[in-house]
């Protein structure tokens, strides 16, 4: 080794330090940058200008798989959480205040109070504006849930935008990924962008990354659809807006075929689709039907009967009826809708230019034909309608399997019950969000761990490498001093 | 070895805070509303015991309200009963002797309306502006009152039956040749139709036959009111009515002792018919005050219930406090000082 030898390898070490103090620099710039991952010197820097072979960024392919996987999961179980809380707030507060089961408590109680003096007309006004609160209730809320249904079929039509979006962005940068890796350039803070490209995907549906040659990368969704391979696939919702009750809404579909919604050949089982369809056609649905079995199940209940001996008339909705209903609906079977047109008979309502007598004479459904008029004797104090009106909802009916909590129940047991399950469900989402919650945030903590950046690691790096460069420095004016000895001596 | 990425060590106290700050909001608001918040989302399906309760105490609430006031009307209708009564007694105890005495007729005629006026001002009790004798009739006045306008019609239809039976009226000369044996077909005849009833509805009150029924308990329906047609209060009535209304007619002193004895007779008879009816307006108010009792009962224990359910023990709620504070406090603490934790302090 000649000493111009030494020297060229005290210069490439000054290369060297130098390229690697931009390194720690790069670092220290994206200390506190969540989306960037730790560069690291491979082998030995021979230029100054670092290329593909001589960067490595800090990864972990496993961690990073099991965090993309909980953060869908989480996407999908607070999308769902919300979206039951969202309707648990229509029914009133911690005392359940607006539930229509407290409500039938409270039209009762006003009906047993006009029956203790069926005379008063204050009375009997205080027990149809129970009947109204309990309709009010009812119709509002399900219009509010029906509100949210094609809510949600808007927020899936911006899902399948932002995935387009995003999957364009992925294809962009995969491209230069690929053609700079084939150049031998640096791409790792490309590789960075795509990954957080890559995140966003895996908000809105489960998706699986795998990689080819080159840093190429392929994804597919969580149900193996194929989302992007060199070009981007298309993903499409075509929206059912307005949905009505009953109905299902529309469905998302990527590269063609159906993921999310009805028909769904290989469905997502992850991500925020799967949280928003889950919400449209399970919960919200489910709530919708229980709804209209309600409402339904009230006009049953308050519906009036030929009151003659042999009569033969058929029975008709009275106090409890629905804009648009003719005669009664069918004992035991669900009217999709008829929740949003509950209402009260007008001919009760003194607002709407009714007679409140009807409500201790009998005859709401018909006001002009003597035949269901129960007070045939127009006594003042006649209560058994009255008494009649008060147990109605206390009677054992026929309702419709499909809403899910069996065949055969009071109204006020009914209401008791569904009540039941949306707090169920509310739990349960609840609980589920808190938990995939926290496996997101460790696991992107575990993933962190392992790519962040250090700032105490890269001072103390830094010094090392003020320290190599001072000896390179060093050797350098070393073998100045010998060329100038050997130069001496020759002279 | 990995050195840990600075942004997780500060960050990483942080993190945990969110969820201290929700819980302490949570407890503030049980401690100061003394019950458990949010329980639905605890409990799930299990919110049904608590909807069920609540639904049931509001329930047993308005009973014991309503019954309150069945058992005041009940007493109100017993007070008048007894009333009646005691001047049926008193006006038979008096009655059997002044029979005999010279001025019986003016004695048992002035008593006889006065019993009447009685009966009519009891049989009209109003408890609360609620005629406890109406039966289900709550707009006009159970009794009407002889002696006035309102027992013309009734004075007419005894002219018109007395007429029909003897061919004159009662203030007819003709009439003071009328036997007690004349007298008392009539009186146990056509005179005690207009009591029955039928006619007592027309005549006498414009009560109807049926008393007022309510439920006191759920599924439990009792009688709370009374009617003016009860058997014995239509007896004495017919009692009075034929005393007082023939006292000043011209029917002589034997005809008229006739009258006295059937009258004593329907008196008599009504006594005891209005011991019955006193022993079921009786039976009516002991199952009130059962159902009131029960009901109360099972309030204590449904309210126990729901306030284990639902309600927050302050002691418990201020210690999670505590807890929650000191630990934001340490939070806070941890992170001042990891920021201060750096090499670049010391190069």
């Amino acid at each position: 080794m000649s000493l111009s030898g030494v020297l060229n390898t005290a210069r490439f070490a000054l290369d060297s330090a130098a390229a690697q103090t931009s390194l720690v620099s790069r670092n220290i710039s994206g200390a506190s940058d969540a989306a960037y991952s730790r560069k690291i010197v491979e082998g030995r820097a021979y230029s100054t200008e670092l290329g593909a072979s001589q960067i490595r960024r800090a990864e972990n392919p496993a961690l990073f798989g099991r965090a993309t996987e909980a953060r869908s999961q989480s996407a999908s179980a607070s999308a769902l959480k919300d979206g039951i809380t969202q309707m648990r707030s229509f029914f009133g507060g911690d005392q359940q205040e607006g539930s229509p089961a407290i409500l039938i408590g409270k039209m009762q109680t006003a009906f047993r109070t006009a029956s203790s003096d069926p005379s008063d007309k204050v009375l009997a006004g205080r027990a149809l504006d129970a009947a109204n609160a309990l309709a009010y209730s009812i119709r509002s809320s399900s219009t509010a849930i029906s509100g949210m249904r094609n809510d949600i079929e808007a927020r899936l039509g911006q899902e399948a935008e932002k995935l387009n979006t995003s999957l364009a962005a992925f294809e962009n940068l995969n491209g230069r990924i690929v053609g700079g890796t084939r150049l031998g350039q640096d791409t790792t803070d490309l590789r960075d962008q795509r990954d957080v490209v890559l995140r966003d995907i895996s908000n809105s549906i489960g998706v699986k990354a795998f990689s080819r040659g080159d840093n190429d990368m392929v994804l597919q969704t969580d149900s193996g659809v194929l989302m992007f391979e060199t070009r981007a696939r298309p993903v499409s919702f075509q929206s059912a807006a307005p949905i009505s009750s009953g109905q299902t809404g529309g469905t998302f579909k990527v590269d063609g075929v159906a993921v999310a919604g009805q028909n769904a050949v290989m469905p997502t089982t992850s991500g925020a689709v799967h949280g928003l369809i889950s919400l449209r056609d399970g919960v919200t649905a489910d709530i919708e039907t229980k709804l209209d079995e309600t409402a339904r199940m009230l006009i049953m209940a308050f519906s009036e009967s030929d009151q003659t001996a042999g009569g033969t008339k058929p029975d008709i909705a009275a106090l409890f009826t629905a804009d648009g209903l003719t005669g009664l609906p069918q004992s035991g079977v669900n009217v999709p809708g008829i929740a949003q047109r509950l209402t009260i008979a007008s001919s009760v309502d003194p607002a709407k230019g009714g007679n409140i007598a009807l409500l201790r004479d009998g005859g709401i459904g018909a006001p002009s034909d003597p035949d269901y008029r129960r007070n045939v004797s127009n006594l003042t104090g006649y209560s058994a309608q009255l008494n009649a009106l008060s147990q109605a909802t206390d009677q054992a009916m026929a309702v419709d399997p499909n809403a899910g909590l069996g065949a055969n129940h009071s109204v006020l047991d009914f209401t008791t019950r569904s009540f039941g399950a949306l707090e169920e469900a509310r739990r349960s989402a609840t609980s589920s969000a808190e938990f995939t919650s926290i496996v997101l945030q460790r696991s992107t903590q575990s993933l962190a761990a392992d790519t962040g950046v250090s700032l105490d690691g890269e001072m103390a790096r830094l010094l090392e490498l003020e320290r190599s460069y001072s000896a390179s420095a060093k050797i350098i004016s070393v073998v100045e001093a010998m060329y100038d000895t050997l130069l001496g001596a020759v002279r | 070895m990995q050195l840990l990425p600075t942004r997780l060590v500060n960050a990483g106290p942080m993190e945990g805070l969110a969820r201290l700050q929700a819980d302490l909001a949570l407890r503030q608001k049980e401690l100061s509303t003394g019950q458990k918040a949010d329980i639905g989302l605890e409990v799930g399906n299990e919110i049904r015991r608590n909807v069920s309760l609540r639904s049931s105490l509001n329930e047993m609430e308005s009973f014991q309200r309503l019954n309150g006031v069945a058992a005041t009307r009940l007493a109100g209708a017993q007070t008048a009963l007894t009333s009646i009564a005691n001047s049926a007694s008193e006006f038979l105890s008096n009655g059997i002797p002044a029979r005999d005495a010279p001025n019986a007729r003016f004695l048992m005629g002035q008593a006889a309306s006065n019993a009447l006026s009685d009966l009519t001002r009891n049989l009209n009790t109003e408890i609360g502006g609620f005629p406890v004798f109406g039966g289900e009739n709550l707009d006009a006045k159970p009794m009407k009152d002889f002696s006035g306008v309102e027992g013309n019609p009734a004075k007419a239809a005894i002219n018109n039956l007395f007429q029909t039976e003897f061919g004159f009226l009662p203030d007819d000369p003709l009439a003071a040749n009328l036997s007690a044996n004349d007298l008392s077909g009539f009186l146990t005849g056509p005179f005690a139709n207009l009591f029955d009833a039928n006619h007592w509805g027309t005549l006498w009150s414009s009560a109807s036959g049926s008393a007022m029924r309510s439920e006191v308990s759920p599924g439990i329906e009792v009688e709370t009111g009374s009617t003016t047609h009860l058997s014995g209060l239509r007896d004495l009535t017919q009692g009075y009515v034929a005393l007082s209304f023939f006292k000043d007619t011209a029917i002589n002193d034997a005809a008229y002792k006739g009258i006295i004895d059937a009258a004593l007779g329907s008196t008599s008879n009504a006594s005891s018919e209005l011991t019955a009816a006193q022993a079921d307006l009786g039976l009516s108010e002991e199952r009130v005050s059962n159902a009131t009792e029960r009901l109360g009962e099972m309030q204590t224990v449904f309210s126990r219930s729901l306030t284990s359910l639902e309600a927050a023990n302050p002691i418990d709620v201020a210690a999670k406090i505590n807890s929650l504070l000191t630990g934001i406090e340490a939070t806070y603490a941890m992170t001042a000082r990891l920021q201060r934790l750096s090499l670049l302090n010391f190069l």
